[in-house]
């Protein structure tokens, strides 16, 4: 198990988003995980990479418990984040975004110029082309690939995707999803990825997860979730069910 | 006519590079943490009146203590930094009350300078003698030179810092978009502390190298800090061409009032300049809408 | 005060005892002043009392204005300095009675801080704190450089004393008592104006100004007000320090003076009589070393930095703890207002019952808004009828809270209408909105934070009242029947959900869903006609979710119509009457919760579809 979640409960101030989510996920594997708005999926995300602490319950990434640990320590186990919203540094070039990607982590500089860089930019040639370009003219299908090639800068074992698709067209986000595809089995990457397309992501997905009221309602084979009638049910209210399919 | 106004020019330059080197402190401060930082001013004296004790009572030379009061500012700078704004602004401190809280450590600081240095003004010396020079029909001290010259080398090396060093590109970075910084993993606290130092180098020099022309003494640090702080607001407070751009505008506004209209009144202008921008554009010249 | 009923003479001590035990700070402020000068025989001391009281009633009026309505302003020496100079021309160089100037002085400060607040009070609070910043610098350089006008750097010498009938008033311990008059008129004001209506509406600006429109105050009005009030009190003690000292100059009025005042009142918390004290001890300090004088500007400023550090919510916190720092009220302050009652108590379990209407109480036409490039609502259209409960759901991004801000008027729609009530309100501030019977909560919680629960939901009734700053400050007639009509409201409000028991908590503490519910009582206390409802659901768990679903059932029956945006999907589709459905900004479904949830274009809009 690469990660194993346990108990975990989290939310922002008073508020609490999620209840005890308990899941894990095996190396290479990918989760997607669904629900509406206020469900709790980019909260189960920051409290995972550190953006914020967890109230109560465990989080093991191997045999390390790093439950509460900080944004800075985290990346630096080979954890990526991609935030929601197509986040870039805009009075940077591109290739600065990328090489801030592993800033402060103390890593070879040259290596990363030599490898990592390489590698990012073999997967999206068309941050290549634009290497010196201010991120901020970037259209939003290349801020996307920004922000998930900064991700690889960092010898990445673990990424977080929230909501990759949104804001895209659906030709990019296929597009999208195929390098995804690709650079999960190069790399073995292991994936947790947050969606609203819950058909796109299911069919991405090894295993989904259904969220509603910061509590995991399915969990079982993606497959089995597309076209699901209880996914529907869940998401438009006529009845929810806590069965494990 | 063409000599007068060649020399009010002289001066606006003069007096503006010291108000874009405190501006651009407050905005590369501003612009990471979003505090206004008001003892900028009185950092900058610091440097002024260290260099004043090093120079008259050390008797040491030019070369040693120029970086000596330097390294006196980035001190003090650090100490704000660690026992004030970072704990306040990590407990929740709103960064508007931080900057208010900066004004005390100030005005500590202005009563340490004047209880160590008294309240006369004090005379330092000039780098390299005092027999003006003659530019284009403008007289011109040496020390001006001075000025001018480190600022330039100044701002080149700001430039440089970043645009072309990792921890420049990472503090812009995390002025640009905060979260996402943390989100990289960025060390955030260590940055923030970066900037202070910069702030503090930029400050200092701007104490050191204007000390031997103004006299310099405990109430500098106010003086400094009103009209830094116009500089940025007017150029763009998270902006550091914007120091550059409003630092020089205020010298120029101020120079050419009290040279055209009234000495008395250069001051009131500036303020006036400050309110117009508030009013009309509140995020400077060149700062983007929030 | 008459008392009503032998029941509640024998139940609780007199009147008069109980007023001293509320308001005992008067007495010993009272008493202080009253013995001061009569205990202390010596000249200079008397003089330090003086400056004093003085710096005390600036206190009062910046306590208001920082303190409670967050506004920094680092510019009050040029109010203080106004009231000053004006005094002191008026009576040397127009030869004017002192009285008179005085209040010829004061009336041309509040002009001037009107004129300052219209372009400038609308700034964000840093930019507005940089404005008076230089506010102040100008005071101060006008009154160097105008020398034909205020004397310039040597000022105006010989201004006359102040004269009470033939008294003159020029001993040190006759002023004391004078000004020690003054100061206890302004405590008294800013006390009242603290603890009633404006005080909570200054408190909600400042922790919250959204909900605070949203709860129909007129920010920038109660801002200016305020703002001139206090520039009003601080011209008035420059005026008295003119008389006292007989000569000013440009020196008294400098930055050093602002900053004083605000450290003051940073320290001293967010109550006058924390605010008092610490000027006390500060001004008390100084003045007595004076040999010290030139240290104590950086003695302040360790002062203030030591404090926030020692104790983080001001002096106030630390001498009043438990609820009293902020003058909020306990429950003993609910008795003594039976005893002014015109009317009994008019204690209802039930909010309000409106009348039964027809027709469509809320209509959208064509509502399209943009966000820069993004558009974030197209054409929308829907209307909801009287007594109805619309549900409105649809994908993140759809545009919902966008929906809502419309109606409520914080946002300007680029083309289309809205109606409500038979009335076009699409260009209407929110403020206004509430004033036409609209209610609302927030997908967060949007409580006022640093108030009592009872204080929260009293600022739902702020429309009820119409006192001014003044009369809200002598807090005596009107003003104390509009306050107990509020608290009614507002006990209806906190009965009708079950929070009684609650009212007296500060409302940070309560559970989440508790500060869910004091929301929605809140928003219920404005007796609205139509309640607005961004995700009442959100975060709340299924018994809570349960009887939240009751509430609002019940709230239907009384007559309100309800709309609300939710993404629980059990709770919204089980509640509403119909439900409207959007998904990137543009309407695609609208129909009955069984209509909607079997309509493909929804189900595709949730679901997602093959990519």
């Amino acid at each position: 198990m690469l990660l194993n979640v346990h108990q975990l409960t989290a939310g922002y101030g008073n508020l609490v988003v999620l209840r005890d989510i308990s899941f894990s996920m095996k190396v290479g594997e990918t989760l997607a995980a669904i629900g509406s708005n206020g469900a709790g999926k980019s909260t189960l995300l920051w409290a995972l990479s550190g953006m914020i602490r967890p109230k109560s319950g465990q989080v093991l990434f191997g045999e390390q418990d790093i439950t509460g640990w900080d944004c800075s320590r985290i990346v630096g186990l080979g954890i990526g984040h991609v935030l929601q919203g197509m986040h870039v540094f805009s009075s940077l070039s591109v290739e600065d975004n990328l090489m801030l990607g592993a800033y402060g982590q103390g890593l070879n500089l040259q290596t990363l110029k030599d490898r990592n860089l390489q590698i990012v930019y073999k997967y999206f040639p068309a941050l290549e082309r634009r290497r010196k370009q201010h991120a901020g003219s970037l259209s939003g299908g290349e801020k996307q690939m920004l922000a998930i090639g900064r991700t690889l800068m960092c010898e990445l074992k673990l990424l977080f995707l929230d909501e990759p698709s949104a804001g895209l067209a659906p030709l990019l986000v296929k597009h999208l999803f195929e390098i995804l595809n690709e650079l999960r089995q190069e790399f073995s990457l292991t994936i947790l990825l947050v969606e609203q397309n819950a058909e796109a992501a299911f069919r991405f997905a090894h295993r989904g997860l259904v969220l509603a009221q910061g509590q995991i309602m399915l969990d079982g084979e993606a497959r089995s979730l597309i076209d699901n009638e209880e996914v529907r049910k869940i998401y438009l209210g006529k009845g929810t069910t806590n069965s494990r399919a | 006519m063409v000599e007068y106004i060649l020399q009010f020019l002289a001066s606006a330059i003069t007096e503006g590079c010291i108000y874009v080197l405190i501006g651009l402190g407050l905005v590369i401060i501003h612009r990471s943490t979003e505090v206004m930082y008001f003892a900028q001013g009185t950092i900058a004296m610091a440097g002024g009146v260290t260099l004043y004790a090093l120079l008259t009572k050390g008797h040491l030379p030019l070369v040693v203590a120029v970086p000596a009061s330097l390294a006196v500012c980035v001190i003090f700078a650090l100490v704000s930094q660690w026992i004030v704004v970072l704990p306040l602004l990590e407990r929740g401190v709103a960064p508007l009350s931080v900057s208010m809280i900066t004004i005390g450590f100030a005005m500590i600081l202005d009563m340490v300078a004047m209880i160590l240095f008294g309240k006369d003004p004090l005379a330092v010396p000039s780098f390299s003698g005092d027999e003006p020079v003659k530019v284009f029909g403008a007289s011109l001290v040496p020390q001006e030179f001075w000025i001018v010259g480190f600022t330039i080398i100044a701002l080149l090396l700001t430039l440089l810092f970043f645009k072309r060093t990792w921890v420049g590109k990472a503090m812009t970075g995390l002025g640009d978009n905060p979260l996402l910084a943390r989100a990289s993993g960025f060390p955030v606290r260590r940055l923030f502390t970066y900037s202070f130092v910069f702030a503090a180098l930029v400050g200092g020099l701007a104490g050191v190298v204007s000390a031997p022309i103004s006299y310099t003494g405990y109430w500098v640090g106010t003086r400094l800090v009103i009209k830094g702080f116009v500089a940025a607001a007017v150029g763009g407070i998270n902006n550091p061409l914007g120091a550059l751009l409003g630092g020089l505008i205020i010298g120029c506004f101020e120079s050419f009032t009290a040279g055209f209209i009234s000495s008395r009144l250069k001051d009131l202008i500036t303020i006036i300049l400050l309110l117009l921008v508030l009013r009309l554009r509140p995020q400077g010249l060149m700062g983007e809408r929030q | 005060m008459e008392l009503k009923g032998a029941e509640a003479i024998s139940a609780k001590p007199s009147a008069v005892v109980s007023l001293m035990r509320r308001r005992w700070q008067f007495f010993v402020l009272i008493l202080l002043i009253v013995c001061f000068p009569i205990v202390i025989r010596t000249y200079f001391l008397t003089r330090v009392g003086i400056v004093l009281a003085l710096f005390a009633i600036n206190i009062t009026g910046m306590t208001l204005l920082t303190r409670y309505a967050g506004v920094i302003s680092l510019g009050h020496s040029a109010f203080f300095a106004l009231g000053a100079y004006l005094s002191a021309i008026l009576t040397v160089k127009v030869g004017w009675n002192p009285w008179l100037s005085m209040v010829v002085a004061a009336g041309m400060t509040v002009v001037c801080a009107y004129l300052f607040s219209v372009p400038f009070l609308r700034l964000r609070r840093a930019y507005l704190a940089m404005a008076t910043l230089g506010l102040g610098e100008v005071a101060f350089l006008l009154a160097k450089d105008l020398t034909e006008i205020t004397g310039g750097v040597s000022g105006i010498p010989g201004i006359p004393h102040l004269k009470l009938g033939r008294i003159v008033l020029s001993e040190d311990w006759q002023l004391f008592y004078l000004f020690g008059c003054f100061v206890i008129l302004f405590v008294f004001l800013t006390e009242n104006i603290g603890r009633t209506r404006l005080g909570r509406a200054y408190h909600a600006i400042r922790t919250n100004e959204t909900a605070a429109k949203a709860m129909g105050i007129d920010v920038q009005w109660e801002l200016s007000r305020l703002f001139c009030f206090s520039a009003l009190v601080s011209a008035l003690a420059g005026s008295l320090l003119a008389h006292f000292i007989t000569f000013i100059s440009p020196e008294s009025f400098t930055i050093d003076f602002s900053f004083t005042l605000l450290i003051i009142v940073i320290i001293g918390g967010a109550n006058i009589w924390g605010t008092l004290a610490t000027a006390i001890v500060l001004i008390g300090f100084s003045e007595v070393f004076r040999g010290l004088q030139d240290l104590s500007m950086g003695f302040y400023g360790l002062l203030l930095i030591v404090s926030l550090f020692v104790f983080p919510e001001g002096l106030s916190a630390v001498l009043f703890p438990r609820g009293y720092a902020r003058g909020k009220m306990s429950a003993s302050d609910l008795e003594p207002v039976r005893f002014d009652l015109q009317n009994p108590v008019n204690h209802q379990t039930s909010v309000q019952n409106l009348q039964p209407r027809e027709g469509k109480i809320l209509q959208l036409s064509k509502i399209s808004k943009n966000f820069g490039g993004t558009e974030a609502l197209s054409q929308v259209s829907v209307s909801v009828d009287y007594n109805q409960i619309l549900g409105i759901i649809g994908p993140n991004g759809a545009g919902k809270t966008t929906l809502l801000n419309v109606v409520n008027g914080f946002l300007t729609p680029r083309e289309g209408r809205v109606i409500f009530q038979d009335t076009d309100v699409t260009n209407k501030t929110p403020h206004e909105m509430a004033r036409l019977g609209l209610g609302r909560t927030f997908q967060l919680i949007n409580l006022f934070k640093g108030m009592t629960v009872i204080e929260n939901v009293m600022v739902g009734g702020h429309l009820k009242g119409r006192s001014g700053v003044l009369m809200g400050g002598l807090n005596f007639g009107r003003p104390r029947y509009e306050e107990t009509m509020i608290r009614d409201a507002a006990m209806r409000s906190l009965e009708f959900l079950g929070l009684v028991g609650r009212a007296y908590d500060v409302v940070q503490n309560l559970p989440f869903g508790e500060q869910k519910l004091v929301e929605l009582a809140r928003a219920l206390s404005m007796e609205p006609d139509l309640l607005l409802l961004d995700e009442p659901g959100a975060g709340l768990n299924a018994a809570e979710t349960e009887r939240l679903s009751g509430i609002l059932r019940r709230i239907r029956e009384r007559g309100m119509t309800i709309v609300l945006v939710e993404h629980n999907m059990p709770l919204v589709m089980n509640l509403s009457d119909f439900v409207f459905v959007l998904d990137f900004g543009r309407a695609i479904a609208f129909g009955t919760p069984e209509e909607v949830s079997r309509n493909k274009e929804v189900i595709r809009a949730y679901l997602g579809q093959e990519v």
